[in-house]
């Protein structure tokens, strides 16, 4: 093949201008649009690391909340759990001391009923062993009984103390009724001497009497003068000894 | 030897001290001869170591006690009188205080005050004496007046509620209804263990009757026990009357048990005590009452508390009466009365001319124990009732003179002449405190608004039938009551309107 220098040349120069044409007119916009992407291309990729730094503040941050809330909600129900056991507990005590009143008080009814029974249990006893008392001494009192009662009747009349002595000589005094002597079984005339002469070594002279008979006293001797009782007998003795049971 | 030691040493015990120092010997008592008998009264001589209260055997089987003592004359109130009793008869002092059998087997009795039955029937069985006028609880042994005694009645148990342990005084004039009330309040409480003791003091004899009669007819007899002393009886049987019906209620207050007293009346009582003491010539005083006539109610009413659980837990509720004249509140034993108590129910001769049964005056009736012995729920409901009841009264006033009054106190006084209809009641129906929470609210939630006030016997009719069945309690939750009061006011209206 021949090589044409001219044409080579003029090839050569077609290539420069061609170049240059591509330079001019191609090579710089597309420079330019590749620039331009890529600027963009770079600004994507720094929005996307911005966003992507936000995103993990916002990541970090709500994070934070999640855990300050969590936090607030382990206090609160630490919080409520602890007022509900105070409340509970308030509750339990409340119940347990009304729970405690109900015994104490279930106690003290018990124990007065029980003292309620036992006293009916000792009246009751106390009524027979009274009544047994009575029937006993109905049927063995006698004449012999009463003149033993006669006798510690005179004893006893010799160791009046003063005051009792100065107080039925006052009564006798300002009001001289006659002395009732009252007896279970008739009094002898020894008797009846013997007992006006102890009464008139207390009483004085001018003394009046009046002697009656009175089964109910069983055996033994009853005496009034004016305000005052003197007495030795049976039946005042068995009132002594029931007055527990009529109460 | 007093109550306590004997009930601490065993009746054995105290005897068997009594034979450890028994020696027969000659006994040295005294005997009283009787001066003169009149009026209730005796006079004798001799008895020199006898004190006050001390008790009397007459040689005929009367009984005295003594009340007044002077140099030489023994005066002595008698409290039972053969026809032999005259002067010159022997008298002897027992020994021992005036008593009265207590016990469980009283319930349902009619008795005296020195406890012999006047029912007809056996005296009661299995009962102890127990001394009258002891010593009133002390104060450790107190509690607070906290449980409700519900009266069946609208206007004191959502308004002037009563508490187990306190006292109420009822006060007004002859007639107005206080003994009806009274009795309304006993009948109400069957079913609910309390025991009442009604004691009619100087009342006539169809008074007791009735009052008997009415407590039978509606079964309330065999929870009371109802202690009479006529207005015929002697002066001494109506003076202890009221301390042999507190004697028996501190038994069973002592025992745990509720006990409630009506004493009927306190003024019979204090005019039977003036007489007694101007007949044994003591000093009169301020309208011839003797000096101690306060001391004389305050020391009977002081027994009555609520006892706290190291001492049983019971209680002694009492309601005395007493009568005005004229509607006046003023006068001596009234005032001592209400000094006493812890609150007063006055009915009024106005609203009892009126037609407003029962005439109880809620502006002067006051409870000083209040909303602490309420139940909790009333309390809300009834909460500032009173005040706007009140409010009412005093607006009322204005339409009297054809006064044209603001919208909102037209609704005030048309609720407040809803509330009076409401609160009226008839004799003998107590209503259940649930019926009370019921009306309550159902007057609250503006459920009666629409209705006029002479229509709502109806609508409460129902409600107090249809609360009878109903499961709510007084603890239910307050919106399952409204919602049920709702539910049954309209199923009733429903019900009327239908052909």
């Amino acid at each position: 093949m021949e090589l044409n220098l001219t044409t080579f040349i003029l090839e050569i120069i077609n290539f420069l201008i061609l170049i240059w044409l591509l330079q001019r007119f191609f090579y710089q916009p597309v420079l330019n649009v590749i620039t331009k992407r890529k600027a963009s291309i770079d600004q994507a990729v720094t929005e996307a690391a911005r966003a992507r730094e936000e995103a993990a503040a916002l990541q970090k941050q709500c994070n934070e909340h999640l855990s300050r809330w969590e936090h607030e909600k382990r206090l609160a129900r630490e919080r409520l759990q602890q007022e509900i056991t105070a409340q509970r507990t308030k509750m339990l005590d409340e119940l347990y001391k009304s729970l405690e009143e109900e015994r104490q008080k279930n106690r003290i009814i018990e124990e007065r009923r029980k003292a309620d029974e036992q006293l009916k249990i000792e009246s009751l006893a106390l009524h027979n062993a009274a009544a047994f008392a009575s029937m006993l001494l109905k049927g063995a009192a006698g004449p012999e009984l009463e003149r033993r009662l006669f006798e510690l009747l005179l004893e006893r009349l010799q160791k009046l103390p003063a005051a009792t002595v100065g107080n039925l000589r006052a009564n006798h005094d300002e009001d001289p009724v006659a002395i009732a002597v009252f007896s279970a079984y008739p009094l002898a005339g020894e008797q009846r001497a013997e007992l006006q002469q102890r009464l008139a070594a207390l009483l004085g002279k001018n003394l009046f009497y009046e002697y009656r008979h009175d089964p109910e006293l069983i055996a033994g001797l009853r005496i009034t003068i004016g305000a005052w009782v003197l007495g030795v007998n049976l039946q005042d003795e068995l009132q002594g000894f029931t007055q527990f049971a009529h109460e | 030897m007093n109550n306590s030691k004997r009930t601490s040493a065993g009746l054995l015990q105290a005897q068997r001290n009594w034979l450890n120092a028994y020696q027969l010997d000659l006994r040295v008592t005294e005997r009283g001869s009787v001066v003169s008998v009149g009026d209730g009264i005796a006079w004798v001589s001799g008895l020199p170591s006898a004190a006050i209260d001390d008790i009397l055997r007459f040689e005929d089987g009367s009984i005295g006690m003594v009340f007044d003592l002077s140099r030489d004359r023994v005066g002595a109130i008698l409290l039972q009188e053969t026809e032999t009793l005259t002067a010159g008869n022997a008298v002897q002092l027992t020994g021992r205080p005036l008593s009265i059998g207590v016990g469980d087997s009283l319930q349902g009795r009619v008795v005296d005050p020195l406890g012999r039955p006047l029912d007809g029937l056996p005296p009661a069985s299995r009962t102890r004496q127990r001394r009258l006028e002891g010593h009133s609880p002390r104060i450790v042994a107190r509690d607070f007046v906290q449980r409700p005694l519900y009266t069946g009645n609208k206007i004191i148990d959502t308004l002037i509620p009563i508490g187990k342990g306190q006292r109420q005084l009822i006060i007004g004039d002859e007639g107005l209804g206080r003994s009806s009330l009274a009795i309304d309040i006993v009948i109400n409480q069957r079913g609910r263990d309390v025991i009442c003791i009604y004691a009619l003091i100087g009342q006539k004899r169809s008074t007791v009757v009735n009052t008997i009669r009415l407590l039978r007819d509606y079964e309330a007899l065999p929870y009371t026990v109802v202690v009479v002393a006529e207005a015929g009886s002697l002066p001494g049987l109506q003076y202890v009357s009221p301390f042999s019906a507190c004697t028996l209620a501190q038994y069973w207050m002592e025992r745990g048990r509720d006990t409630l007293v009506i004493y009927d009346d306190l003024s019979a009582h204090a005019n039977t005590y003036r007489e007694l003491s101007l007949l044994l010539r003591r000093p009169p005083g301020r309208e011839a009452y003797p000096g101690d006539i306060f001391y004389l109610h305050s020391r009977l009413l002081e027994c009555s508390t609520c006892l706290n659980a190291d001492h049983g837990g019971g209680s002694m509720t009492a309601l005395p009466i007493v009568e005005t004249k004229q509607g006046e509140i003023a006068t001596y034993i009234p005032t001592n009365l209400i000094s006493i108590t812890d609150g007063q129910i006055y009915l009024d001769k106005d609203l009892f001319a009126a037609g407003f049964l029962p005439a109880i005056d809620i502006a002067l009736s006051v409870s000083r124990i209040g909303g602490k012995a309420q139940h909790r729920r009333i309390r809300d409901e009834a909460g500032r009732m009173k005040l706007d009841y009140l409010q009412f009264l005093e607006l009322e006033v204005f339409t009297r003179f054809g006064a044209r009054l603001e919208a909102s106190m037209e609704a005030k006084i048309r609720r407040g002449r809803l509330l009076r209809e409401i609160l009226k009641q008839d004799r003998l129906q107590p209503m259940p405190e649930k019926f009370q929470l019921a009306w309550l609210v159902a007057f609250n939630d503006g459920l009666f608004d629409a209705i006029e006030p002479d229509d709502l016997a109806a609508p409460l009719a129902l409600l107090c039938k249809a609360v009878g069945g109903s499961v709510l309690s007084l603890d239910s939750e307050r919106n399952d009551w409204s919602e049920a009061v709702r539910d049954w006011l309209h199923t009733g209206e429903r019900k009327a309107h239908e052909p």
